[in-house]
């Protein structure tokens, strides 16, 4: 993640427009991982550039902001989920949502794989799931519109995720083995 | 054996997907906790998703992102300011508004209806209905009553925008009609917007809890909570449900100067 130090008098609108549209998409990825819904995961980002925009005289000279933000989303995350009776412990400790930002791996050649792996998962899958899924990750339709879209039902958009979910974790095996072996000792 | 495997994959994938509600989070977390093996059985789908999540970047325009944060910068900055301008009464509980098309400035009764009629024509004007709740509509806009409102019920019909708050009162549930689409208050404040005229109504949820159902069918009700928007398809005949992501529209935005289009 850039580091985007703050001049003297805090951080400049320049600077900041900048630094939104560097981080902007990673730090909506990180939200996800908390809300999972998208819309609510931009909401939370968005709360947070506000609330950072809100106070950038008061946060010192020379502090990177991108810890802030982290930070503050995940906190708003967190109530959020609270908020909505969506917080259990157990499931937050197998998600990790207290540890820091941990990368999925290290080794930028595992990264490729791994990338590699998903795309060709992705043009494997039989028509209507890929169908589905692309309606639900890439454009990012829920299911009930994704079935409305569709004229199919509900259960059967989820059937057919259920499957695109199964073939990730099918063709990633070798990648999710040592995590599992770490968590269960 | 397998088949409640499926089951519970379903029900992870699900709730990866933000499709779960807390009833289902609540089972999910249950039968985590049942076995070591659900537990990695989780962790593998939810690691899965993390990398096929990750590597999915979307179509996004960050730019059109920044220009939603600016408005919404601009629109906090008013907001504190005319906070101060608007003061919301005591008893005065829930806001809805609704959005349309155009009339002018006449108060009238019609006798032979036993309707009550309140137009704004070429500005923006406030009412206040016989329950106390306070109508501000849009110029060009109306709304429609019955003579015994608020005797058993609290019925009103809309055409235009209108900004509504809506006096709290369990004992005469308040709706709402644009068009074909009907709106009742549940929650006790809430802010709605809803569009009319040449397009479908549309109703936004900003702040609060109401159900909307085609018009004459309450049974067809589907619960809308904030960043929700609810319209008729299929004829009129079907609620359909999407979040809403219209800056202009969120939680504790005073009505608009133009019209907003959705």
């Amino acid at each position: 993640m850039t580091e985007l130090p703050l001049n003297d008098t805090g951080l400049t609108s320049g600077g900041f427009r900048k630094l939104f549209l560097d981080e902007f998409p990673g730090l909506v990825l990180f939200a996800i991982r908390f809300v999972k819904d998208r819309e609510t995961a931009k909401d939370i980002v968005h709360e947070a550039f506000t609330a950072l925009w809100e106070r950038r005289h008061t946060i010192e000279a020379g502090r990177p902001p991108a810890p802030w933000l982290m930070t503050t989303i995940r906190n708003k995350c967190l109530n959020h989920l609270r908020d909505n009776q969506k917080f259990h412990p157990n499931l937050a400790a197998l998600e990790g949502f207290e540890a820091d930002n941990i990368p999925l791996a290290d080794n930028p050649l595992i990264l490729k794989e791994i990338q590699t792996r998903i795309t060709q998962t992705k043009q494997n899958l039989p028509e209507k799931c890929r169908e589905v899924y692309e309606l639900n990750r890439t454009h990012h339709l829920k299911y009930q519109q994704i079935a409305d879209k569709l004229g199919i039902s509900v259960k059967t958009v989820e059937a057919q995720m259920t499957k695109a979910l199964k073939a990730f974790r099918e063709n990633l095996k070798e990648f999710l083995g040592l995590l599992i072996l770490i968590m269960w000792k | 054996m397998e088949n409640t495997q499926d089951t519970h994959i379903s029900l992870i994938t699900s709730y990866l997907s933000g499709e779960s509600g807390p009833e289902e989070v609540g089972r999910l977390a249950a039968w985590i906790d049942e076995s070591p093996e659900n537990a990695i059985l989780f962790k593998s789908l939810h690691k899965a998703w993390l990398m096929e999540n990750t590597a999915n970047q979307p179509i996004e325009d960050t730019k059109k992102e920044w220009d939603k944060l600016q408005l919404r910068v601009k629109r906090n900055q008013r907001a504190s300011f005319r906070r101060q301008l608007y003061s919301i009464p005591f008893r005065i509980a829930a806001i809805l508004v609704v959005f349309a098309i155009a009339a002018g400035i006449i108060w009238f009764v019609s006798s032979r209806e036993n309707n009550i009629r309140l137009i704004a024509g070429n500005t923006r004007q406030t009412f206040t209905l016989p329950d106390g709740s306070h109508i501000t509509l849009q110029k060009g806009s109306q709304i429609n009553y019955p003579a015994a409102f608020g005797k058993k019920d609290r019925k009103i019909s809309i055409t235009g925008q209108a900004y509504l708050e809506i006096a709290h009162d369990t004992a005469r549930p308040f709706t709402a009609r644009a068009g074909n689409l009907e709106i009742r208050v549940t929650g006790t404040t809430f802010y709605l917007s809803s569009q009319m005229g040449n397009q479908n109504p549309v109703v936004v949820l900003t702040e609060g809890r109401v159900k909307a159902y085609p018009a004459g069918q309450p049974q067809k009700a589907r619960n809308l909570v904030p960043g929700e928007s609810a319209w008729l398809e299929g004829g009129n005949d079907k609620i359909s449900v999407q979040t809403q992501t219209d800056p202009n529209l969120s939680p504790g935005t005073p009505l608009p100067e133009e019209k907003i289009f959705l």
